[in-house]
């Protein structure tokens, strides 16, 4: 009984949303930080019931600050039930028992697709547009995305800078990836398919150094705090190769999740490029 | 056998070679040896002096500590099963060192991650001493081992699951399974001085282990100061396992297996154990290390992987003979 009575007021607004289809969901959750991103692209801050916790955070968030003033809610059904919402984004990735839990509650779910790339980027906005009403504004910010990358993108040339991402842990980013498109963009080459790693991978040292690449880009989460996986970027054979030359510090937040940011990582990179 | 030592050199000093000249995947490619000493400013003599060198420099070490020092413990505790790994030193010492590293002390001072690992290490040695006192048997040892190793094991754990990083979690298989890779000449130079000092410690205490043999009275007849001999052990085995563990990671049972092999070669005497322990034990990381290599695909293989598939298995034989032993 008592459950029924948790689940009317959601059953209420179910049976109201035909009524206010025009509008779109009025409550919506975000529980994955890209979602997040497109959810504060797309709708006003008054329809946002929370988002995820790593919206605030500046070192994978773009919209951080914007974020910042908003709600946070943790990815477990309770938590989220609590906020009633119309409407609950996950991603590919969001703790697969709490997702089975809410669509057995009859939650309204949307799951935001991974994103490989520029041209995925754009359907998947247009995809959640849909859901959210909003698709005026998506199509106004593809339209700007597509012009700003037709200014900054740069061709490929055959002789042109070879580069690659490095991780924490010497992972290596393959194809396939928001920020591998990112590097083809900007008229880089990314070594790390010839170097045996087409979907990317752990990339010993050694053959990083052999291969030289023209263009290091080193990312990690929180250089600042203390782990093995950091220290590896820090290794003093690493340092002598990259020197300043060759590296290019280029932020998690502007390519983990596709948006105009992602488009700004390109004219960085082809800048930097064209230096060579 | 008289050239014990030299041989065991000799294929130390040929593995330290082959170390060298080994890649990922373990290939051996002599070109690139030859580039790297042709030019010094080229990348292979980066990738030669500054990624090769400490990993062959460090399976040296941690070899030669943890034989010696396995060696030494088992001649002061006769107890055959006596060694680092297994009576709880090195993974106190891996969490003297995940505290120091992880907790920022690392980050300030350089020589507080090989401080954490001694300092774990040496109060391993002396909770052991207090729970199993310096003639125990062979299974209050193996209990006293079991209960620092758990504590230590369970504390290192916390200590990652709280740390700022979010890396730190998964790194717990490098501090419990060990590993050469990715280490830099830094390592090298922290770990250095301590283990030298230990080994040294530890080197020279052949006679009066020899003279333990025949009892404590009867050494204390001989001159040897048994107070002085504990003291030397114990701060020896705390430095250079201390030291080494925390900057590549815990790697058992070299202390345990190679002071047993070469047993039989080197006569009974605790004595003449030492120095080939220390050699075997060096030689034995550094081919554990090439397996690694080789053997390594994707995901990379641990050290302590390869020693324990060695060692666990001897281990096991050490019991079963030992009971056959008491039992007539």
């Amino acid at each position: 009984m008592k459950r029924l009575a948790r689940l009317l007021p959601l059953a209420l607004l179910l049976l109201a949303a035909p009524a206010a289809a025009g509008d779109g969901p009025k409550r919506i959750v975000s529980l994955n930080l890209c979602a997040d991103q497109m959810l504060l692209l797309l709708v006003e801050h008054r329809r946002i019931a929370a988002l995820s916790p790593l919206a605030r955070d500046a070192d994978l968030s773009p919209q951080a600050a914007a974020a910042a003033g908003l709600p946070m809610v943790a990815a477990d059904a309770e938590s989220v039930l609590r906020l009633a919402p119309d409407l609950v984004l996950t991603g590919a990735f969001t703790a697969r028992a709490s997702v089975r839990l809410l669509e057995r509650l009859g939650v309204p779910l949307h799951e935001v697709g991974i994103v490989t790339g520029f041209a995925d980027a754009g359907a998947e906005l247009r995809r959640l547009a849909a859901r959210l009403g909003a698709s005026a504004r998506a199509e106004m910010l593809i339209a700007g995305m597509e012009r700003r990358l037709a200014e900054v993108a740069r061709p490929r040339r055959p002789d042109g800078p070879r580069a690659i991402i490095y991780q924490a842990n010497g992972i290596a980013i393959g194809r396939g990836q928001l920020s591998s498109d990112v590097l083809v963009h900007a008229g880089l080459e990314n070594i790390a398919p010839s170097l045996g790693l087409p979907h990317g991978g752990h990339l010993p040292l050694e053959t990083l150094i052999r291969a030289g690449p023209d263009i290091l880009i080193l990312e990690s989460y929180r250089p600042d705090l203390p782990s093995l996986a950091q220290a590896l970027l820090r290794h003093p054979a690493l340092g002598i190769y990259a020197g300043s030359a060759r590296q290019v510090a280029i932020s998690s937040a502007l390519w983990t999740c596709p948006g105009p940011w992602a488009v700004e990582a390109v004219a960085r990179l082809a800048a930097a490029g064209g230096a060579r | 056998m008289k050239p014990l030592s030299p041989i065991l050199a000799l294929a130390a000093l040929l593995l330290f070679a082959l170390s060298l000249a080994a890649g990922p995947g373990g290939v051996v490619d002599v070109g690139l040896l030859r580039a790297a000493l042709a030019d010094a400013s080229s990348s292979e003599a980066l990738i030669l002096f500054e990624i090769r060198l400490p990993r062959a420099l460090l399976g040296l070490m941690v070899g030669a500590s943890m034989g010696l020092a396995g060696a030494a413990l088992q001649g002061l505790l006769r107890n055959p099963l006596a060694e680092p790994a297994l009576i709880g030193v090195t993974a106190s010492a891996a969490l003297g060192a995940v505290i120091a590293f992880y907790f920022g002390f690392a980050a300030a001072f350089a020589f507080a991650l090989p401080a954490g690992g001694m300092a774990g290490a040496l109060i391993a040695i002396l909770l052991i001493y207090a729970l199993a006192g310096l003639s125990a048997s062979i299974h209050t040892l193996i209990l006293a081992g079991v209960a620092v190793n758990s504590i230590a094991a369970a504390l290192t754990s916390l200590a990652l699951n709280l740390a700022p990083s979010p890396y730190a979690a998964a790194e717990i298989l490098f501090w419990l399974l060990g590993s050469l890779a990715d280490r830099s000449m830094e390592h090298v130079r922290l770990a250095f001085a301590p283990v030298l000092a230990g080994l040294a410690l530890l080197a020279f205490t052949g006679r009066a282990l020899d003279a333990l043999t025949l009892g404590e009275e009867v050494a204390a007849s001989l001159g040897i100061n048994l107070r002085l001999l504990q003291a030397r052990i114990v701060l020896g085995s705390g430095l250079a396992v201390g030291a080494v563990t925390s900057v590549v990671g815990s790697v058992g049972f070299i202390g345990l297996v190679v002071p047993h092999l070469l047993r039989p070669l080197a006569g009974q005497q605790p004595g003449r154990l030492l120095l080939p322990s220390a050699l075997g034990g060096a030689a034995l990381a550094l081919a554990a290390d090439l397996l690694v290599r080789l053997l390594s695909g994707a995901q990379e293989l641990r050290l302590g992987v390869f020693t324990a598939l060695l060692g666990a298995p001897f281990f096991l034989w050490l019991v079963i003979a030992s009971r056959r032993e008491a039992a007539p």
